[in-house]
């Protein structure tokens, strides 16, 4: 009997270990995808309109400036997925290794979205990032405007990012207006503030297939973790389980 | 001063894409800076309040931290995710940004970085201030994805933390 507790008990701690699909451990917390200041090991980064500045945290009485790169303006947000991190600005995507030593964000690659319709004027509020090991899901809501017309961006695209270097876009699928997003394994959610919130299953991400539809608030941002789904709404906290993919279920609204 | 001036008149030029100051010498709905003057003591805890306007989220081994924009961040215990506890509430004004590593809540403070003692959520310590993480020195302080007239941003006034739509009369700037 005894055996066998213990054996449960190390199946239970060997189940939590698999689950690393957010950049957050024990010791650091769990950020929603629209974090523009984020702790990996050592390290903090942390970004301001068209500033990436890398902090060494170690000593937290003794905190060091370690690096500062000028990208470009309007930086909305930083992810990192083990040593690579993933910026996203207004036009672009950049990917950078972050050497193991120093910390510092070496750049690798940058995707333009290339909204080349117009010589316009792009307005963006919002264009978080998530990754894994080999793909790149990012969301869109952009405005481009000139003097006589605008033309409105809803949409959530998939990159190939095999080869860091050189992402490949994969898919594209219109949203009314994605904000923050989550992956855990093949499992990718979406807030898409008023419209609610989107499961998508993406086992191919060049078709991805909505699995759930969650509405009735206005979804901002959100975390995936364990089995447990925050949503950041306007004024509310929702709670979901997905543990079980087939079975997703809210497990409480705190509206206060 | 020179180089402010300058670079002023060239942010100026750039962002003119109208010739003529729409709001000269009349009253014009445009936006105004609100300015921040950072002070430390101001960081407390509070008790629990209502959600507004969220923002950020951090979750920290059982615990929720949620940003209040502008205000403060929420302390929820969700050791039972079907019923989370509003425990308490930390005063950070201006704050739109969190991280929490080892205990501590690292939060944008006018242009500082602040580090927050958490490891008693109810009972928080400052103790640590990284000065300038933000700088103010060479970006364009004009409000962001906005097009009309507003109040010209006055760096000496403090750090702007937001803009708000008000009636203002002979604003002298516009994009």
């Amino acid at each position: 009997m005894k055996k066998n507790l213990l054996l449960l008990f190390s199946l239970f701690l060997f189940s939590h270990c698999g689950d690393e699909g957010l950049s957050g451990s024990n010791t650091s917390g769990i950020n929603g995808s629209y974090s523009q200041m984020v702790v990996n090991g050592d390290f903090l980064y942390g970004i301001n309109s068209n500033q990436l500045t890398t902090l060494n945290i170690a000593d937290k009485n003794d905190v060091l400036n370690v690096d500062t790169q000028i990208l470009d303006y309007d930086i909305e947000s930083i992810f990192i997925n083990s040593n690579t991190m993933f910026v996203g600005s207004a036009s672009r995507m950049y990917i950078f290794e972050l050497e193991e030593e120093t910390g510092i964000p070496v750049p690798l690659s940058q995707q333009e979205y290339n909204f080349s319709f117009f010589e316009e004027e792009v307005i963006c509020t919002s264009d978080p990032i998530v990754a894994n090991q080999n793909f790149a899901y990012v969301t869109l809501q952009t405005l481009l405007q000139d003097q006589c017309r605008t033309v409105n961006i809803n949409e959530l695209r998939i990159y190939d990012i095999s080869d860091l270097q050189s992402p490949q876009l994969l898919s594209i699928t219109e949203m009314v207006r994605p904000k923050g997003l989550g992956i855990v394994g093949n499992t990718l959610f979406v807030c898409d503030s008023n419209n609610g919130l989107k499961i998508y299953d993406v086992n191919d991400p060049i078709n991805p297939i909505e699995k759930y539809h969650f509405t009735g608030f206005d979804a901002y941002d959100l975390i995936a973790s364990n089995g447990l789904l925050l949503v950041v709404a306007e004024d509310q906290l929702l709670q979901y389980d997905f543990q079980d993919l087939n079975n997703i279920y809210l497990l409480g609204i705190i509206d206060l | 001063m020179k180089k402010l001036l300058s670079i002023t008149l060239m942010l100026f030029l750039l962002a003119s894409c109208i010739e003529t100051n729409p709001g000269a010498d009349i009253n014009i709905t445009g936006l105004r800076p609100v300015y921040l003057n950072p002070d430390i003591n101001q960081i407390e805890n509070l008790p629990p309040r209502e959600f507004e306007e969220l923002q950020n989220i951090v979750l920290y081994q059982s615990y929720i931290y949620l940003v209040e924009q502008l205000v403060g961040v929420h302390i929820l215990d969700n050791t039972d995710p079907s019923n989370s506890v509003n425990l308490g509430f930390i005063k950070i004004p201006g704050v739109t940004q969190i991280t929490i590593d080892e205990d501590v809540l690292f939060a944008n403070y006018g242009s500082d970085l602040i580090l927050i003692n958490i490891s008693n959520p109810l009972s928080i310590t400052v103790d640590n201030i990284v000065e300038d993480f933000y700088d103010t020195q060479n970006i364009d302080l004009s409000p962001q994805n906005y097009f009309g007239s507003f109040e010209c941003p006055d760096p000496s006034k403090g750090f702007i933390s937001e803009w708000v739509e008000e009636t203002l009369f002979d604003p002298q700037c516009w994009r």
